[in-house]
């Protein structure tokens, strides 16, 4: 059985070894391109990792975190080198048309969308995707603190976006 | 914990809870051995091949047995499905190319290795049919074009196959990695009206190799009866059935329609507001409904370096939307980037927009990009 120590050798370890996280990097896809690319987010994501397995460096993070990160990349390349996303809202219901179900909180959605970057990133995998802050540090390649201070400064942004006073 | 953090667990919590379907595994070990891990820019070559040499197979031994795949619902229990659900919408034009990684192929899928099950629903003109295939970790190879309605003896029925709706056509999204992950559905439409035997099932080529022939039992309405009156079989689409896609015909009268977008002074990129109209040019109303269409948007717009070209689609499956004789109805659509916002249209530039549902000429029209 593969474990995170150990690099799979072939596409059955390979199999073993990503199937634990494949929820955690639809769901991150899904969270990226929700209006329907995510699947070859994934996909590709997966090609990745197994072209590139022999970089795995099992003392910089988990499999789960180098995996989050490859599906980060790509889905930012997908976006790049093809086409942005529109996301259609029915101004009828209220509700937002598109493949996936409709988000939990539309407005929450909407300004998360409009975070820079970084910020947007960190919402998403510790809030949507419920990482711990060191994962998320790991999965950014970047510090815990500047996570915790980016994590800071997205909600600072999300409450003007949202008029929420507190 | 504060209010937005609240929401923002809230939301994440929910979220997480949708369900999924867990994504697959490419089939690495056959990828590797076939050399079929190649750079991106390589993949229209890929599909070249594929194209070439798949059909060299299916062909390959010329027999056409009969095979009766297993039936995953009972005819017993099945209860029509209306014709205005989203399973048996009307698959847009696409505005845009799809893009992707190369397809997933698994091992060819036997006979045994395949559920399937078909439905009909009555639709404004005749009714519609929705056939269902799964493979079990395999590949079909369906070719819509193939549909035969049989009768209980197994003989063809006497139906014409031809054209729907030839203006701004359906199309289909990665069909072949619908195919290649073997879970897929085909729509088509028998239109008019019948009044011969019934028709018991279905049969089509749906798999690769030498049986590649199903028959499948066929449950639900046939098209009414009236004398001296024909009838027509519209092959649809191949698409996905996870998740679904949209692959029914368009209906022909939706060509007495035409669609153009209200003109608009500038527009504003966090929140692009635009509204569609539908004319009827006939003296007869047109339904969007039994079946409805989806609809595709594309927005293309000069960006700090170069253009960028956004899209989605959306469906009008929620209404029985009915556009009166030498009459129109208006169509509200707004829609925010999901983009990067570093991926920002330029101020002052020109935005295009098009709209478009199948059977339909596509309504576009050219903005302002407001400075915001």
């Amino acid at each position: 059985m593969a474990t995170d120590r150990a690099v799979p050798r072939d596409a059955d370890e390979f199999g073993a070894w990503v199937r634990p996280h494949l929820m955690a990097m639809k769901h991150l896809a899904v969270r990226l391109a929700p209006t329907g690319d995510h699947d070859d987010i994934v996909q590709e994501a997966l090609l990745r990792a197994w072209l590139r397995r022999s970089t795995f460096d099992p003392d910089r993070g988990s499999v789960q975190t180098w995996l989050l990160a490859i599906v980060t990349d790509r889905a930012r390349r997908i976006r790049r080198r093809a086409w942005s996303v529109l996301r259609l809202v029915d101004e009828r219901n209220g509700s937002v048309a598109g493949a996936q179900p409709d988000p939990v909180d539309p407005a929450l959605d909407i300004a998360v969308r409009q975070l820079p970057r970084r910020q947007r990133m960190v919402i998403e995998l510790y809030y949507f995707l419920g990482l711990p802050v060191a994962e998320c540090a790991a999965v950014l390649g970047i510090a815990e603190g500047t996570v915790k201070s980016t994590l800071s400064d997205a909600r600072s942004r999300l409450r003007a976006l949202l008029e929420v006073t507190e | 914990m504060n209010e937005l953090d609240r929401r923002l667990t809230d939301a994440g919590t929910r979220f997480r809870a949708i369900p999924q379907a867990l994504p697959s595994l490419p089939d690495l070990d056959r990828r590797r051995r076939r050399g079929w891990l190649i750079p991106v820019a390589m993949t229209g070559a890929a599909a070249v091949v594929a194209a070439v040499v798949i059909p060299l197979v299916a062909l390959g031994g010329g027999d056409t047995a009969r095979v009766r795949a297993p039936v995953t619902n009972p005819s017993s229990s099945h209860v029509p499905e209306s014709a205005n659900a989203e399973s048996y919408a009307v698959a847009p034009p696409l505005l845009r190319a799809p893009t992707g990684p190369v397809s997933l192929r698994k091992p060819p899928c036997t006979p045994a290795d395949v559920t399937a099950k078909a439905a009909t629903a009555t639709a404004s003109d005749g009714v519609l049919g929705l056939i269902t295939i799964h493979g079990a970790g395999c590949s079909v190879a369906v070719d819509p074009a193939t549909i035969t309605l049989l009768d209980a003896a197994g003989q063809p029925l006497d139906v014409a196959v031809g054209p729907g709706n030839p203006t701004n056509p359906v199309q289909a999204v990665r069909p072949d990695i619908a195919q290649g992950v073997g879970s897929v559905k085909v729509g088509f439409a028998w239109t008019g009206a019948y009044c011969g035997p019934a028709a018991a099932s279905v049969r089509l080529a749906a798999l690769p190799g030498e049986q590649s022939e199903l028959t499948i039992p066929l449950t639900g309405p046939a098209p009414r009866c009236a004398p001296n009156a024909g009838s027509r079989l519209v092959p649809g689409l191949v698409g996905s059935d996870s998740p679904q896609v949209a692959v029914e015909p368009a209906p022909v009268a939706w060509s007495g329609l035409t669609a153009s977008i209200e003109p608009i002074g500038t527009v504003h990129q966090d929140a692009l507001t635009f509204t569609v109209v539908l004319a009827n040019r006939t003296a007869t109303a047109i339904a969007l409904s039994d079946p409805c269409p989806r609809y595709e948007v594309s927005a293309s717009a000069p960006v700090p370096v170069g253009t960028m070209s956004s899209g989605t689609g959306g469906s009008l499956c929620s209404e029985r939307l009915v556009v009166p004789a030498h009459g129109s109805i208006r169509i509200p659509i707004t829609a925010s980037f999901t983009g990067a916002t570093t991926d920002r249209w330029r101020p002052g530039g020109t935005v295009h927009l098009a709209w478009a549902i199948a059977g339909v000429p596509t309504a576009e029209t050219d903005a302002i990009i407001a400075a915001d």
